[in-house]
């Protein structure tokens, strides 16, 4: 290596790891070689080791790494804050949109009796068949009381008794109604001399009929009983 | 930074490089009250942008970046000192002849504070041992070529303003 490339990577003389192995080796060795060179960089390195002293002679001041530690404290509380008022705040907007919506929802409906008159003038009678699909709609697939006429059958509910949800039938012919409760024997039991007809405090008959899989409670009201529901074909003799 | 773990890493991180930032920040600001201020702000921003660290072994060289960035919106919105053009600075003059002073470091910021904020930070940076060439560069994002001629001219430009020419010194 001569003066003048040695003079090019002078610069890197103060930082020799940034050269290559071998310009690394080539410089140093010209450096200790020629005087004039060396000299030069003795000089540099000098300048350079002064200004790198005075560069990095700051006072640090006391407390300054508390000072850090107690900012990013507060700074986490402050986040922490902003994120709770944020999902506060979404939360009762969300609770807000949802009663809204409840109260809508549930709000008092406006009755027109002419509306339910010309409602309950167009209900016919409902066949078995849509029974069953009304039935089965809520979840009560049923069986038919035996023998009864379904001509007769007026109107079907799903209502409470004792703390199920079950079918109920409504019969009507003439002054005679019959209300059947279709209750599923998974669900209800009857022992075995237990009374399977009886008299209500208020006049009304009751009884209890049973297929496979289902039992019949029913209440007369009026002065009648089963053979007044029955398909005439099948009335008991 | 919400973690346990990130929490104790942020706190490890202020522990490890709190000195060196604040000598930073005072070599570019001149003050020490701006410097602790902006030590501050870089270590919440280093908090909150924790996530984006994917390398532990470059956390000196990202917060040196996220303090360098502080300090530059700080300074646009700010107005400008004094500055020197360093047009008129020819790289690698001659060392003069005779005894070294020493340098004194009211008399370096002095210097430091004239020279523009792109000659002025890869200076301080060299003089940091930890950053190289090319972490000047990143820290930067400039070309390696570009560093290395600001950093001589900005070398010299120390030299002329430090160093006796003919028996006086500026």
């Amino acid at each position: 290596m001569d003066c003048k490339l040695a003079n090019t990577l002078l610069p890197f003389a103060e930082t020799p790891q940034e050269l290559s192995a071998e310009d690394r080796q080539a410089l140093e060795e010209h450096l200790t070689q020629c005087p004039e060179c060396g000299a030069k960089i003795s000089r540099e390195r000098a300048f350079h080791g002064r200004v790198a002293r005075a560069m990095l002679d700051i006072s640090i001041p006391d407390g300054l790494r508390a000072q850090i530690h107690t900012s990013l404290a507060i700074d986490r509380s402050r986040v922490w804050r902003r994120k709770l008022i944020q999902t506060s705040a979404a939360v009762a907007a969300a609770l807000l949109i949802a009663l809204t919506a409840w109260s809508w929802w549930n709000r008092p409906q406006s009755i027109d009796l002419n509306v339910i008159g010309d409602r309950e003038a167009q209900q016919v009678a409902p066949s078995p068949e849509h029974v069953s699909w009304v039935m089965e709609r809520h979840g009560g697939s049923m069986d038919w009381p035996p023998d009864f006429d379904p001509n007769l059958l007026r109107d079907e509910q799903i209502v409470d008794f004792m703390g199920h949800r079950v079918p109920r039938l409504i019969f009507l012919r003439g002054e005679g109604m019959a209300k059947v409760y279709v209750l599923k024997k998974s669900q209800f039991k009857m022992a075995k001399d237990a009374d399977r007809s009886t008299m209500a405090s208020n006049g009304c008959s009751l009884e209890v009929l049973e297929t496979r899989d289902y039992l019949f409670v029913i209440v007369y009201i009026g002065d009648v009983g089963r053979r007044h529901f029955l398909v005439q074909s099948q009335t008991i003799g | 930074m919400g973690s346990p773990g990130g929490q104790r890493t942020v706190q490890r991180l202020v522990d490890d490089h709190y000195v060196a930032l604040y000598r930073y920040a005072y070599r570019l600001t001149g003050s020490a009250d701006e410097a602790g201020d902006l030590t501050q702000e870089t270590y919440c921003k280093a908090q909150a942008q924790f996530g984006q660290l994917r390398d532990i072994n470059r956390a000196k060289a990202w917060l040196f970046s996220i303090l360098r960035n502080a300090y530059l919106h700080k300074v646009r919105s700010e107005k400008q000192h004094r500055q020197v053009s360093l047009d008129s600075v020819a790289e690698l003059p001659g060392m003069p002849d005779g005894e070294l002073p020493d340098v004194e470091p009211e008399r370096l910021q002095a210097i430091l504070q004239e020279l523009p904020e792109g000659f002025r930070t890869p200076l301080i940076l060299f003089y940091f041992d930890d950053f190289s060439y090319r972490d000047i560069a990143e820290q930067m994002d400039l070309p390696i070529g570009t560093v290395m001629s600001r950093l001589a001219r900005a070398k010299a430009q120390l030299r002329q303003r430090l160093l006796p020419e003919n028996g006086r010194r500026d």
